[in-house]
């Protein structure tokens, strides 16, 4: 998820700085862009892939449990990966939460 | 996985874990079976592979690792390689290989470890 974010806006960097007036043009297009890469495409698809993370550890876990694991580092290395992300996408929601807040706090 | 979890140094712990998980059950075969008469010791060629492809990574700036496997070769003595016939297992070798093994896997997991300990800093905002 973040590594798109980055990608996203190494996409637009050069653009910024080569002509600042483009800037609000594609903002806008990016935002109105129907499932394309908006913020809320960006955020669904990052839970979408912790999620996934999550499902194949559990498995991982199970096969595990049952003696069927290929290879225990190979478990241990997938269950803390997963960890981290999980850490991550926590990370990025309570961030999200605090801009939410702030600009609800915002006097107009 | 995220790309910046799931980096190079990762993949490339975990690859060397899976080649001396490999050596391991090689050594153990080699170990079991050396009273077969007629039986050729295994070997696991991994190192080589790696250093190829590394080097290849630093001629082209993006280190590829999707070749790089560890494989089970038959052991061929220093020397004599392409000797036709059997080869005794040396027990006293096999033996020493095991305890380097088991040292090598053990420092690649505290190595993986730290690796973790450090993206978990990173991630969980500078605590542990």
């Amino acid at each position: 998820m973040s590594i798109d974010a980055l990608q996203a806006i190494a996409e637009v960097a050069p653009v910024a700085q080569l002509a600042p007036a483009a800037m609000p043009a594609w903002t806008a297009a990016t935002a109105a862009s129907p499932g394309g890469t908006g913020f809320g495409a960006l955020v669904a698809q990052g839970i979408a892939s912790v999620d996934q993370d999550l499902a194949a550890s559990a498995a991982e876990l199970q096969s595990l449990a049952s003696g069927q694991a290929g290879s225990l580092h190979r478990t241990m290395a997938k269950l803390e990966e997963t960890r981290l992300s999980f850490q991550l996408f926590m990370q990025v929601r309570n961030r999200v939460l605090e801009a939410y807040q702030e600009v609800m706090k915002m006097q107009v | 996985m995220n790309e910046a979890i799931a980096s190079l140094d990762t993949r490339l712990a975990v690859l060397a874990l899976d080649a001396a998980e490999l050596r391991q059950q090689a050594i153990a075969a080699n170990i079991a079976n050396a009273g077969t008469p007629g039986y050729r010791p295994l070997a696991v060629s991994f190192e080589d592979q790696l250093g190829n492809g590394l080097q290849a990574g630093r001629d082209t700036g993006a280190a590829d690792l999707a070749g790089i496997a560890p494989r089970l070769v038959p052991a061929l003595p220093a020397g004599i390689a392409g000797l036709a016939g059997a080869v005794p297992v040396q027990l006293d070798r096999e033996a020493a290989a095991l305890a380097q093994n088991a040292v090598h896997y053990q420092a690649l997991v505290k190595a993986l470890s730290h690796h973790y300990a450090l993206l978990s800093t990173a991630v969980g905002d500078g605590r542990k």
